[in-house]
């Protein structure tokens, strides 16, 4: 039980770090592109 | 389009019917029928979850959306994968512990028969609606753009995928979906390769980025804030994403049941998070590729004119009107400063053309950017990619008007016709019955598509709202359900009418944007049911 609590939430913490690179990212790309 | 455009159009359409008729062999049950025997791996309940969202119109709008607006539309996705988080941890378990049929199922046991049957009953008022409008809404911009009927357009965008939904149900909806969605995917990549290449020989893919940038398209990331502080009528901003993305997105994937009743089909716990979480890794990407279609597309226009406006039939109709003289010399400008050169001023020219285009036909708020992305391949795409681009646009409606009508005639049966009014039938009848209620439930949608026609591109607008008017309730009624455990079902049905009644009150006065309705009728669900459980604990002690 716990060993599945500890996968899911590495997943949930690859989700929630993926969008974060990715907005930063476009931050990024938005004030070199303007 | 050409003889080879036509024979690919039609080549791939079929091939469509067929591999789903070809899927369609499952139990002769409910279970069968609608969840296809709880049995599917992750990447088809992900396939199917993508194609079930990804409309005809979001091929249409995103690239549209690009070119006219800039790239900032992709921060409506960025809440999403924060919603699928959400989703796995409270919705999935309990979804899948009770083993329901259809999301609404779930209300009855943890509410009252009511609740359930009023939230089931406001889905398929919205999604029975906007599945209508999803068949008429690229129709529309398929006949104006190829000179096609209407109504026959509406019948091969409505109709053909009726055969096999009906036939194989989920399992034929999830196996198109994946073969739909790999098409799709694979076409797009080749339309972005060739907007790329259609360039000027000087001009590679950054210049191209940079020429875009300097006129503001390249604003992936926007705050909203203005110089009088936050604008709460702008529709995209980073905050709207992820605060007003995030509450569409979780009242989308965790309450509405044609998207609920594609996780459904996993066959566990483990199948459905996965195929959800992977959603949330590759949705935003996705949208930034349609997104970037369309920048790529506004290049190419930077260095070929196109028209000033790209939807000619509301074009020749506003010309019928007293701003006929406005809009031929606007014309004129618009060729005479794109020949010199000056691109800032013909962009601004095509803004002002867009507002008179507005006041010359108010009833029917013209937008020609769904027309955009096609106009651009019936024009410079080689022959017998005209006819897969084409293809696509069926392909993506099929996919996700087949989960809604499969989503519509679940919720039917197992929260109406079995329900209230026939109890017992064998489990063949029960198959039987639900193949109807999906032809049904087709034959509606089309005729909602023909009676659209006659109201024009605001019912488009309009049924987009009504989807926000409705989801916050909804969302509001789960979140107290998974969160609120001393909430019974009179407090939580009263205010969730009440709730509706100013949701629609809020959006007559026209205050805030659409995207935050979502936000305001989830919390007022939440803390109206507190007050009223409160009031209606004390009421047996007085």
């Amino acid at each position: 039980m716990q060993n599945e609590k500890t996968y899911w939430n590495k997943w949930y913490i690859a989700v929630l770090a993926f969008l974060l690179v990715q907005v930063i990212i476009f931050f990024f790309i938005t004030r070199y592109f303007k | 389009m050409s003889g080879i455009d036509w024979t690919i159009l039609v080549i791939t359409l079929a091939g469509i019917i067929l591999y789903g008729m070809y899927k369609s062999r499952t139990s002769k049950n409910l279970e069968g029928y609608f969840l296809s025997d709880r049995s599917l791996p992750w990447y088809l309940v992900l396939l199917s979850i993508m194609g079930t969202q990804a409309s005809a119109i979001t091929f249409l709008t995103g690239p549209g959306q690009a070119y006219s607006d800039g790239m900032r539309f992709v921060q409506y996705y960025f809440g999403l994968p924060l919603a699928m988080i959400v989703i796995c941890i409270f919705f999935v378990p309990v979804f899948s512990k009770l083993k329901v049929y259809t999301a609404y199922e779930f209300l009855e046991n943890r509410f009252d028969v009511k609740t359930r049957t009023l939230t089931s009953f406001l889905f398929l008022v919205s999604r029975g609606l906007s599945t209508g409008i999803s068949i008429f809404a690229p129709s529309i911009v398929l006949s104006s753009l190829m000179g096609w009927n209407i109504y026959y357009t509406n019948l091969v965008m409505g109709g053909l995928l009726i055969i096999y939904t009906m036939t194989g149900g989920a399992k034929a909806v999830a196996h198109t979906q994946k073969l739909q969605m790999i098409i799709v995917f694979v076409a797009l990549f080749i339309v972005g390769y060739l907007a790329v290449k259609l360039l000027p020989d000087a001009i590679g893919f950054t210049e191209a980025l940079h020429k875009s940038g300097e006129m503001g398209k390249m604003n992936i990331i926007t705050t909203g804030f203005t110089d009088k502080g936050f604008d709460w009528k702008d529709k995209y901003n980073i905050w709207s994403g992820l605060i007003g993305g995030f509450f569409l997105a979780l009242s989308y994937f965790g309450t509405d049941h044609s998207q609920v009743g594609r996780y459904l089909t996993a066959k566990n716990e483990k199948e459905s998070k996965k195929g959800l979480l992977i959603n949330g890794l590759v949705k935003v990407p996705m949208q930034f590729f349609i997104l970037l279609i369309g920048i790529l597309i506004f290049s190419f226009y930077q260095y070929n004119r196109g028209p000033v406006y790209f939807d000619e039939v509301s074009l020749t109709q506003a010309k019928q009107t007293v701003k006929k003289d406005s809009l031929n010399m606007l014309e004129a400008k618009y060729a005479t400063a794109f020949t010199a050169g000056d691109k800032t001023e013909a962009n601004t020219i095509r803004k002002t053309f867009k507002g008179v285009m507005e006041r010359a036909l108010p009833d029917q708020k013209p937008n020609d950017t769904n027309y955009i992305f096609l106009w651009f391949v019936k024009e410079n795409l080689p022959v017998g990619l005209i006819g897969l681009i084409f293809a696509i646009i069926f392909l993506a409606a099929w996919g996700s008007i087949a989960a809604a009508l499969n989503s519509l005639a679940a919720c039917s049966v197992v929260d109406f016709h079995k329900k209230f009014f026939v109890k017992k039938e064998t489990e063949l009848e029960d198959y039987k019955v639900s193949q109807w209620y999906t032809l049904g439930w087709g034959v509606f949608c089309i005729i909602i598509s023909m009676f659209a026609y006659n109201i024009g591109n605001s019912l488009i607008e309009a049924v987009n709202i009504l989807g926000s008017l409705f989801y916050g309730v909804i969302l509001g009624i789960f979140l107290v359900a998974f969160g609120m455990k001393f909430i019974k079902g009179h407090a939580v049905f009263y205010a969730a009418l009440v709730s509706e009644l100013l949701i629609i009150l809020i959006y007559k006065m026209d205050v805030i944007s659409f995207l935050w309705l979502n936000v305001i009728g989830a919390v007022l669900v939440v803390v109206l049911a507190a007050i009223l459980q409160l009031f209606i604990k004390q009421k047996p002690v007085q």
